[in-house]
């Protein structure tokens, strides 16, 4: 345990979990400047302006704007607040931090290996601990404690801001279905961003732990920065090639829409993500090996 | 008695032959001076005595030998002050001993010192190093140009460290100095090497600095 305590006190995790927190209490801020509460005037400049939207030419648009008039006009007769705040739609909003926290989870797990480049302290690791497995492993479980808690802290933020501002707990979405409105609650929405979010976490965190062992870190953060941007483009470009099944794109899209997909995906998905660590794993530990021998020698 | 024993040992950098055909035997309680010019091999040989890197060729015998040491340039981490760089050491060698660990600072002067590593002055960068090298109680202390960068206070007390380490615990004691008064004052037996080849071991008992540097130049 004491080893853990000690691998996270030398990366100086606690100032990154300060920054994170900084950085998610900002995201809120911007999230509330976003999606503030609507009130009654409010509510009708925008029906005014959706029913503008109605003149474009655009079928698409117009479908949207259509079933946004319709829940404005129920919540008007219903005396229901339009876009109603409260600690969970503020959970659910913070989906669009997503690739903010991804980042700097890799970054943090980047750190594990990055502060024995930066100090060269790779030359204690060999003479005191001396077995590369034991420092794959000391590495590895405090990589897993940093991913939790920074997934931890970003739920427990997301709530409890939007508890301090909203003091609401109301879970409640009206949704357009088949020409009618119908309440329904963003319990399916936390819990795709939440299972993709943590799947994400794992398969780039990992890869980013992979990757900085071999290639200066500046390069894999900014890489990973990219195909965390990038990834639904990145997926729809490669979804008619077979190698979009060895890629983890869908199987993220799989978990960005759980509580649609059927048990045989789930399963697919998990099995992937399975195999993907162990693979990633494995490789870690024999570069890692290699490194300790002075096999990459640039690196040591 | 435990020794350490190397035979045939070889290494290459590249087309580069660090060292050839090394056969040395290391005894307790005994501290061996290994004295050669810049590029000589003595790093090189330190780390593969230590289990730092491979050697191409020949056998290292160090079986149950506790090695630590002071190879290269200083080096901790840079977040960590003092005291907790000591105690990460610690946690590595599946120890805990906090007590300890300030004793050690305090036989390198740095029980007061609560600054990041990072702010740390070659000289102390230097005594933390050694108080580390010391920590582990190893079997066989290797230290590479230990007293560089060291004040005269440093010197002294490193000196006393190792003579102590010596005389009570009966270990094996490898350093590596341009400073030939390190090499009289604690060294009881010198290796001289030169192009990665060992040129002599001679005893040290009554030699002065200046012998040591003449006994080099003549052989060199």
């Amino acid at each position: 345990m004491k080893k853990i305590i000690y691998e996270l006190k030398k990366t100086n995790y606690i100032k990154m979990l300060l920054m994170y927190t900084v950085v998610l209490v900002a995201g809120n801020l911007l999230i509330q400047i976003m999606y503030n509460s609507n009130s009654n005037s409010e509510i009708l400049e925008e029906k005014k302006m959706y029913e503008e939207g109605l003149e474009a030419n655009d079928e698409e648009l117009n479908e949207l704007f259509k079933k946004e008039l319709v829940i404005i006009d129920y919540c008007i007769e219903n005396n229901i607040s339009y876009k109603s705040l409260s600690a969970i739609t503020n959970l659910e909003k913070n989906k669009i931090l997503v690739p903010v926290v991804l980042i700097l989870i890799v970054i943090c797990r980047c750190k594990s290996i990055t502060v024995e480049n930066e100090n060269k302290t790779w030359i204690l690791l060999k003479m005191y601990i001396k077995e590369p497995r034991r420092i794959w492993v000391m590495k590895n479980i405090s990589g897993v404690c940093q991913t939790l808690v920074m997934l931890g802290l970003f739920v427990v933020i997301a709530l409890l801001y939007g508890t301090l501002k909203y003091q609401s707990f109301e879970n409640i979405k009206l949704i357009y279905d088949e020409s009618r409105v119908v309440v329904g609650n963003y319990t399916g929405d936390i819990v795709n961003m939440l299972s993709s979010l943590t799947l994400k976490a794992i398969i780039y965190g990992e890869l980013g732990y992979l990757m900085v062992m071999c290639i200066d870190s500046k390069i894999v953060i900014a890489g990973l920065w990219l195909i965390i941007v990038m990834e639904n483009n990145i997926y729809n470009l490669l979804s008619s090639y077979r190698i979009s099944k060895l890629l983890p794109f869908e199987y993220f899209d799989t978990f960005e829409n759980l509580v649609d997909r059927n048990i045989q995906q789930i399963f697919v998905a998990i099995l992937y993500m399975l195999g993907f660590v162990i693979v990633i794993k494995y490789a870690s530990l024999k570069i890692l090996k290699k490194s300790l021998d002075g096999g990459f020698r640039w690196k040591m | 008695m435990r020794k350490i024993e190397l035979y045939g040992v070889g290494k290459k950098y590249g087309e580069k032959d660090v060292l050839k055909e090394i056969n040395l035997v290391l005894q307790e309680g005994i501290v061996y001076g290994l004295v050669g010019d810049n590029g000589a091999g003595k790093t090189t040989l330190m780390k593969i005595i230590a289990g730092i890197i491979e050697k191409d060729c020949g056998i290292v015998d160090n079986k149950d030998c506790k090695v630590s040491g002071l190879i290269d340039n200083p080096c901790a981490y840079e977040h960590l002050n003092a005291l907790e760089n000591l105690k990460l050491i610690m946690t590595y060698n599946d120890c805990e001993d906090d007590e300890y660990c300030v004793e050690m600072l305090g036989k390198v002067g740095l029980q007061q010192e609560k600054t990041k590593y990072k702010n740390f002055s070659l000289g102390m960068k230097k005594r933390l190093s050694i108080a580390m090298a010391f920590l582990s109680n190893p079997d066989l202390l290797i230290l590479d140009e230990p007293t560089t960068g060291l004040d005269i206070h440093g010197i002294s007390e490193f000196r006393e460290m190792v003579k102590s380490f010596v005389n009570k615990k009966n270990k094996i004691v490898l350093i590596s100095s341009h400073d030939t008064r390190d090499i009289s004052v604690l060294c009881d037996r010198i290796i001289f090497l030169k192009k990665g080849e060992i040129i002599e071991v001679i005893d040290c008992d009554s030699l002065s600095p200046i012998d040591i540097e003449n006994k080099y130049l003549a052989i060199g």
